[in-house]
């Protein structure tokens, strides 16, 4: 064979080695990352962890939460008032519920969690008023307080929309409109997941541990 | 032939038009049924709590609810719960249309009784009685049943 046709099959051999890694390549890029977030849930999960930044509000202990207080477990946050009759009872009526299946089935207890009702009335959202409130449905539930201003820090960082409605009044009573989506809150204090109503007791547990189990080693 | 035929034409009439303006002020006193009235049992303290009722028309002519109203609370209103985009807000009624041969449920994330201002705290068990005032000034009485959710 001769030097011309070794260096034919040379340049041949590479271009086929070079369209074979290209091809592997090109396929790699298109195809879906499928390791991304957990697949086939009710819930919304977001693709980017979502980070909350900070704020300073207080328990229904009258404690100081804030931020850090997120850290280390997974957090449910929703947003309300207590002088809601309807929706906020059954929101929180269907938690308790989860609460009650996530016992059953979770024997990890260090997948910590925790339940925030964040009032969107505090001037009516006193500690002494919502302490019995948030205690009546769970005792592990968390009540949470505090300067409108900070809590406004929190419903504009999730979205979250509220507004005071006085139906006409002139007596000083108002309801407040407010959103209805659960959030998802993970142990490094990033937004993970949104569960929007209706709200299911079934849907949100089992939701919620593809959710924990999918993030457990990569957080 | 035709005085007789214009008679019991009259007659017909007549008749028709009694029995229109009987059923008009008959349909009114037994036609509205309340039924399943509950209150939801609330946190101790609560002053704010919701309350469910079912109500039948089967009368033959549409009615209004006017208003609701409790020895026990300060003041009954009529809400109706709406999630629209995600947003819960509460839309007072000013009057409730019952249209004949209808039944209208309040029931959890819908149509309440909102009842502000309770004299004490309520539990499971206790009873709170109701007048539910329609057009024509047709009242109707209830006891609802405070229960769990």
């Amino acid at each position: 064979m001769n030097s011309i046709n070794k260096l034919h099959i040379s340049l041949i051999v590479l271009l086929s080695i070079f369209s074979g890694l290209a091809g592997v390549w090109l396929y790699q890029i298109q195809k879906p990352n499928k390791l991304a977030i957990p697949e086939g849930l009710e819930s919304t999960v977001l693709d980017k962890a979502f980070p909350i930044t900070e704020f300073n509000l207080i328990d229904h202990n009258n404690n100081e939460f804030s931020q850090k207080n997120l850290k280390n477990k997974w957090t449910f946050i929703f947003f309300g008032f207590t002088n809601c009759p309807d929706v906020c009872p059954t929101t929180l009526l269907t938690m308790q519920q989860v609460w009650k299946k996530l016992a059953s089935v979770q024997q990890n207890t260090s997948q910590q969690k925790q339940l925030l009702l964040v009032s969107v009335d505090p001037k009516r959202d006193t500690v002494d008023k919502l302490k019995p409130y948030i205690e009546y449905y769970n005792p592990e539930f968390i009540g949470i307080t505090g300067s409108l201003l900070e809590i406004t820090k929190l419903t504009k960082r999730l979205g979250v929309l509220y507004e005071y409605d006085n139906h006409g009044k002139s007596d000083g009573s108002y309801t407040v409109d407010h959103s209805t989506q659960i959030y998802l809150i993970d142990p490094t204090a990033n937004l993970r997941a949104i569960f929007s109503a209706p709200h299911n007791a079934k849907s949100i547990s089992e939701n919620y541990l593809k959710i924990i189990n999918f993030y457990a080693s990569k957080l | 032939m035709t005085t007789l035929y214009f008679k019991k034409l009259l007659q017909l009439i007549t008749s028709l038009l009694l029995f229109t303006g009987l059923q008009a002020v008959c349909w009114s006193a037994d036609e509205i049924k309340l039924s399943t009235a509950w209150i939801a049992e609330g946190p101790p303290h609560m002053k704010m709590l919701a309350g469910y009722v079912t109500i039948k028309n089967l009368g033959n002519t549409d009615t209004e609810l006017l208003k609701v109203s409790s020895p026990f609370f300060k003041t009954v209103e009529i809400h109706e719960t709406q999630i629209i985009s995600n947003i819960a807000r509460m839309i007072e009624q000013d009057g409730l249309d019952i249209e004949k041969h209808s039944t209208v449920k309040f029931a959890p994330g819908g149509l309440h009784l909102m009842l502000i201002g309770a004299k004490k705290s309520l539990k499971q068990g206790d009873s709170v009685k109701f007048e539910f005032t329609f057009e024509k000034s047709v009242k109707k009485t209830i006891t609802a049943k405070v229960r769990k959710r």
